[in-house]
């Protein structure tokens, strides 16, 4: 129907579009052409096999994970669509043909063998039909990539922590990948929660765009590959229902030519610029590390502002390192606004339901500080 | 049967003599009345589990709904999926089994009329016990299938009350599956072979069997959680060894033939629908019969496709990727069996022939949706989306729920001796039609364009807000349909028109009698010659090979005189409903370990044990007057 | 058998349920309850074996939990399975309508699964729980989990005898009704066979 949009102005509109006051909640609107979709899919369901081009269509695959399962997709929702035609087609015309009129007489058959056979082995050979590009590209998907770039993702109640295992750095809930490489994501359910203190429950790992999902199941390491054929943000969430923040437990995948994706990594392994004297931000700073709110802690108790090396302490809650760089925060549910963050400082689990970060109590002015703080760590 | 009068054991207990009025429903054996308020209880929490689905498609009419927060929006769709699944439509099927199942064979009662009645009372306790958690802090807030080890992990009660609530329905299915199976094999008409049983009789079979191997499992699953949560036990803890995995293993060992039990007993329902509207005999009935057992079987080869995303490795996923591809196979072969039914038939557009009709229309949908779930790899993007939200409803409601709808207006003037309207059951079936395909179709787009199962909340501008919109005005429309079969029910008990012994022209025992059926159901117990024997009776085959009408064939044999007289049935009795009391109250006993707590167990098995002794000391039978 | 018997039988009910026999609607009922037993059982030790094998722990009893030791186990097995002995003799004996087999062989049968349980509850659990409870790890959990239910079903096996002897003795079984005894014997003879699957899975499968 529609080629897929190009990445780069899903981009641009979902920076721009803010509503109301308050919270502002990140928009992926992409203009009427959903709209138009969604009315052609209602009037016929083979529009589903169309694309709408919206961020988290499962059928505009843009890298080769996703593509192949797609493949398979087309080819089996056609068959479906030929069969569902056909069938209902015969059902239709049954009704039509059969119905009681005053000379119909109903025939007293009980059954016809040669055609009772004949249907059941049509659709047994449609469907071994089916089996075996499904059996290749199941085997072909879990093939070993080479030099594939390795990242371990791990779930949390509610938000996506990232190690990047060959870089050695941490980061979280915005992936940066580079492109046209293929990305070995290796999603593990940690065991204990660092932020509860619970048994960490599961999480499911979903860029459709990229590939299927990948399930992050404690006591587990799955391995999921990602790669994406062109730069832009692909989206995704938590598949898995995981609790109170299971809607709000979304992710973006930021695809990167090499070099810009080369520029990132090393920006993210250079250490933030220490914010000058006497300015809002140094007291930010100061109330971040050393403040004593609620029951004595600081922002410093949980996030690290170093995002090297992987097992930086302390690791509770995200990793902020190079927080100012990016666009969302609170698991990709926020416009990393100072408005937005304020309001979040001021009491998390008001607006993220089910939030773990605790609301410290800090008064406005501190928020202030501490979100210019939070700034500077570009 | 002589009719000398029958010598009392004398026993601790007299039973009850009453079988009319108001109290006699609660210690009634008699499978009719049992049938009945299955079916009544079922239909209540319908329309309370149709609730919690209005308010869950009113959250998600818009983008950022502000009509349920998180934590009651997860309690509104767990126990909207433990509502329909487990106190719908299960007890509906067992309720029309209930009812049926000795009609359609020649019998005058279930092997087991007082395991019946508990069986009843269970379920009714148990779904009551399930619901009390609303009012005890909080309802299940982990999903139908409550994954471990978030089902350990959510505060509150909520889970604890899964854990126990499901095992006592469990007790339920069990005892009605024995009971079934019992019956089925033993308490046939002289003459009702095997392979002469209406379909839905051995529908019927298929799905006790699959309980009585089903049961067990989730049994297990669910006893350790209640130890993970109540004791401290580590089953599902990974940190102490336990495997979350391990849940879903057996969960779903479960859950898929679940699922066949949910479908079987609607498919047996259309089976035994499209035979008497087509005025023609089922088409190919081996087939159709054999098909049903083999999706019992397949049904347990099939359940680790809801675990391609758990990373079982391509050999397990190539494995049941194949093996669920192929349960289509026999899924199919009911379906070119249903249309061949029709095929030359004199096709009798009435209700309940609508809703069969509807039921395989919507079914094709289904299992198609269900074949492009076999593809693992693109499994992976529909799993946990809106995609399979659409499928399992269109298997399970315009699937399961047309089916027993079509049951219901087929043998409605069976059971009350009026016909229900065919002008507003009309009504009520497009309306359904059209708020179904409303509601659900939107589904495959939404999940298709990425939208995720329970998320109670999403951004604008994903491209989700029309098919939303969309679904949540189909589900209104849902609503509405059944308000108009709630109104075709009051105005058939007003004013309806008498049904007499056979209003449809069927084909099946159940016909033969009155309307509705004395409470020993035959005068004679039926001698069987045929499959379709009471079609038989009617008609002869014409040298040209077309069905005559008998004269006065299949007259239903009314001696009012003495109608019923000398034939022994099993009395009332007060202990079905004591010893299923016992159950909840054991329930509570766990929930609250304290001393509260420990005494209501301490109440509960002496609750139970009373009831039980009760019952086998209580004398056979009470001499009828 | 004796006048009292036959005078018992005439003040009986005389309704299907009450005859025994393979037909008999009692004996189905308890085949089916058999088969629903023998699942839970079997998923239960299917759940041990699948985490002693996902646990990744590779000394199994994990932890610092000994092996289980095998000489009281042993002795608890020749008491369980020898009970199964007298159940048969009553069972067979009444079906040859011998009332005084039927009796000796139920008490005798109590009495073994009694001590039984009350081995498991007074001596075996006191020992292990020194050592693991529930709550320990996994193992623990399997191990109280697995136990716990094959002792609450002699528990309701015990129960099941009491109520049969005291029908005993109050004379209602003889050679044609004996349908709760036939009953009772399978069930138990089930509790006493699905205790080689415990006895397999808890105490001897952690030596191999």
């Amino acid at each position: 129907m529609a080629q897929a949009i190009g990445p780069w102005s899903v981009i641009l509109r979902s920076i721009s579009i803010s509503h109301g006051d308050g919270m502002r909640f990140l928009d992926f609107r992409q203009g009427g052409r959903a709209r138009l979709g969604a009315l052609v899919g209602v009037l016929s369901l083979v529009a589903v096999a169309c694309e709408t081009g919206d961020a988290q269509d499962v059928l505009s695959p843009a890298g080769e994970f996703a593509r192949s399962p797609d493949r398979l997709w087309d080819l089996t929702f056609g068959i479906a669509v030929a069969v569902f035609i056909l069938v209902e087609g015969i059902l239709v015309f049954t009704l039509f043909r059969y119905r009681s009129r005053p000379d119909r007489k109903a025939s007293q058959f009980h059954g016809n063998t040669k055609v009772e056979i004949l249907l059941t082995a049509i659709p047994a050979l449609i469907l071994a039909g089916i089996a075996v590009p499904t059996v290749s590209t199941i085997f072909d998907l879990a093939e070993p990539r080479e030099g594939a770039l390795q990242i371990k993702v791990i779930g949390h109640q509610f938000w996506w922590e990232y190690q990047y295992l060959d870089e050695g750095f941490v980061t979280a809930n915005e992936l940066h990948i580079p492109t046209n490489t293929p990305v070995e994501l290796t999603v593990e359910g940690g065991l204990i929660d660092r932020v509860t203190g619970d048994a960490q429950v599961i999480h499911s790992f979903w860029a459709p765009r990229l590939a299927g999902k990948q399930d992050l199941i404690p006591g587990h390491a799955n391995q999921l590959f990602i790669e994406a054929d062109d730069p832009g943000i692909y989206f995704g969430q938590c598949t898995e229902f995981c609790g109170l923040g299971h809607a709000e437990m979304r992710l973006r995948v930021y695809a990167e030519s090499g070099s810009d994706f080369e520029q990132w990594v090393s920006d993210q392994k250079s250490a933030p610029e220490a914010p000058s004297g006497g300015s809002l931000a140094e007291r930010g700073q100061k109330l971040f590390a050393e403040g004593q709110f609620r029951e004595g802690l600081n922002c410093a108790a949980c996030h690290a502002v170093e995002a090297t090396p992987e097992d930086v302490a302390p690791n509770q809650g995200p990793n902020l390192a190079h927080f100012a760089s990016r666009d969302t925060f609170a698991s990709a549910i926020f416009k990393n606004t100072e408005e937005n963050l304020k309001a979040w400082i001021a009491d998390p689990a008001s607006v993220k339901p089910g939030a773990r970060m605790p609301a410290l109590g800090l008064t406005e002015s501190e928020i202030d500080a501490v979100v210019a703080y939070l700034k500077t760590l570009e | 049967m002589a009719t000398a009068a029958y010598p009392t054991r004398r026993g601790f207990f007299t039973r009850p003599r009453s079988t009319t009025g108001k109290w006699s429903w609660f210690f009634t054996v008699d499978h009719k009345k049992i049938g009945i308020m299955y079916c009544v209880t079922a239909f209540i929490f319908f329309i309370v589990g149709g609730l919690e689905a209005l308010a869950i498609r009113s959250q998600l009419a818009q983008p950022n709904g502000e009509i349920l927060n998180a934590e009651v929006y997860n309690q509104f769709f767990t126990m909207h999926g433990l509502t329909m699944i487990f106190l719908v439509v299960m007890p509906m099927g067992v309720g029309l089994m209930n009812y049926l199942v000795p009609l359609l064979i020649g019998a005058r009662d279930v092997a087991f009329p007082r395991l019946n009645a508990f069986s009843y009372w269970v379920f009714l306790f148990g779904g009551i016990f399930l619901y009390s958690s609303f009012f005890l802090g909080g309802a299940p807030d982990g999903g139908w299938f409550g994954y471990a080890p978030l089902n350990e992990t959510l505060p509150g009660h909520g889970m604890t009350f899964y854990a126990l609530g499901l095992q006592i329905l469990g007790v339920a299915s069990l005892a009605g599956a024995v009971n079934f199976i019992i019956t089925i094999i033993n308490m046939r008409a002289p003459g009702m072979t095997l392979l002469r049983m209406p379909v839905f009789v051995w529908m019927t079979l298929v799905t006790a069997f699959l309980l009585l191997f089903a049961m067990p499992i989730i049994a297990v699953a669910l006893f350790e959680l209640m130890f993970d949560r109540a004791f401290q036990a580590t089953f599902f803890d990974p940190t102490q060894g336990g495997d979350p995995l391990l849940w879903q293993h057996l969960f779903w060992l479960f859950g898929h033939p679940e699922v066949y039990i949910m479908i079987l007993p609607a498919m047996g329902i259309v089976s035994d629908v499209l035979p008497t509207f087509s005025g023609k005999p089922i088409f190919g009935y081996n087939a159709i019969v054999f098909a049903g057992a083999a999706i019992g079987f397949m049904g347990w080869g099939v359940w680790a496709h809801h675990m391609f995303t758990t990373g079982l490795g391509p050999v397990a996923n190539s494995a049941f990727a194949l093996s669920t591809m192929f349960i289509a196979v026999p899924t199919g072969v009911k379906i070119f069996n249903w249309i061949g039914t029709m095929w030359g038939g004199s096709l009798r557009f009435t209700t309940p022939m609508l809703f069969s009709i509807g039921f395989i229309a919507m079914f094709i949908i289904g299992g198609l949706s269900g074949v492009t779930h076999s593809i693992a790899p693109h499994d992976a993007q529909q799993q946990d989306t809106y995609y399979v939200v659409a499928h399992f409803h269109y298997v399970l409601f315009g699937g399961a729920i047309f089916g027993l709808f079509s049951g219901f207006y087929y043998w409605w003037p069976k059971a009350f001796g009026k016909l229900l309207s065919e002008k507003l059951g009309k009504v009520h079936f497009w309306l359904m039609f059209l708020g179904f395909n409303l509601t659900f179709g939107p589904f495959h787009v939404l999940g298709l364009n990425g939208m995720p199962r329970r998320i109670y909340t999403y951004v604008e501008g994903m491209g989700w807000d029309f098919m939303n919109l969309l679904s949540t005005i189909g589900a209104f429309v849902i609503a509405l349909s059944a308000l108009v079969f709630i109104a075709n029910v009051v105005i058939t008990r007003r004013r309806g028109e008498e049904a007499g012994a056979d209003p449809w022209d069927a084909r099946t025992l159940e016909w033969s009698t009155t309307s509705p059926p004395p409470e020993y159901n035959f005068e004679e117990i039926p001698i069987v010659r045929h499959r379709d024997d009471f079609w038989h009776r009617k008609y002869i085959e014409t040298p040209e090979g077309e069905p005559a009408r008998v004269l006065a064939g299949g007259a239903v044999a009314t001696h009012e005189h003495e109608a019923g007289h000398g034939i022994h049935m099993p009395s009332p009795s007060y202990f079905p409903i004591v010893a299923a009391t016992g159950l909840p109250l054991l329930g509570y006993g766990v929930i609250y370990f304290n001393s509260t707590g420990k005494a209501l167990l301490v109440l509960g098995a002496l609750v139970t044990m009373m009831g039980l002794f009760g019952w086998v000391l209580e004398p056979g039978a009470e001499e009828r007057v | 058998m004796s006048a009292r018997a036959a005078d018992d039988r005439s003040t009986e009910v005389v309704l299907p349920h009450h005859t025994s026999g393979t037909r008999a609607f009692g004996w189905w009922g308890m085949l089916g309850l058999i088969a629903t037993e023998a699942t839970l059982f079997g998923a239960l030790i299917s759940s041990y074996f699948y985490l002693r094998f996902t646990s990744g722990s590779v000394v199994w009893p994990p932890g610092d939990i000994p092996k289980p030791s095998l000489t009281l186990p042993l002795i608890m097995t020749a008491i369980l399975w020898s009970s199964s002995i007298p159940v048969h003799l009553a069972d067979s004996g009444i079906k040859k309508g011998k009332q005084g087999r039927l009796k000796v062989g139920l008490l005798l049968g109590f009495i073994l699964g009694a001590t039984f349980l009350a081995i498991q509850i007074a001596v075996e659990y006191p020992e292990t729980l020194h050592e693991f409870s529930p709550s320990t790890n996994v193992y623990g959990s399997l191990f109280y989990g697995l136990t716990g239910l094959h002792g609450a079903h002699v528990a309701v096996g015990l129960l099941f005898s009491l109520w049969t002897q005291v029908r005993a003795w109050r004379g209602h079984f003889d050679e044609r009704r004996h349908v709760t005894v036939q009953n009772f014997a399978m069930y138990w003879h089930f509790v006493d066979a699905v205790w080689a699957g415990v006895l397999f899975t808890i105490y001897l499968s952690p030596h191999f």
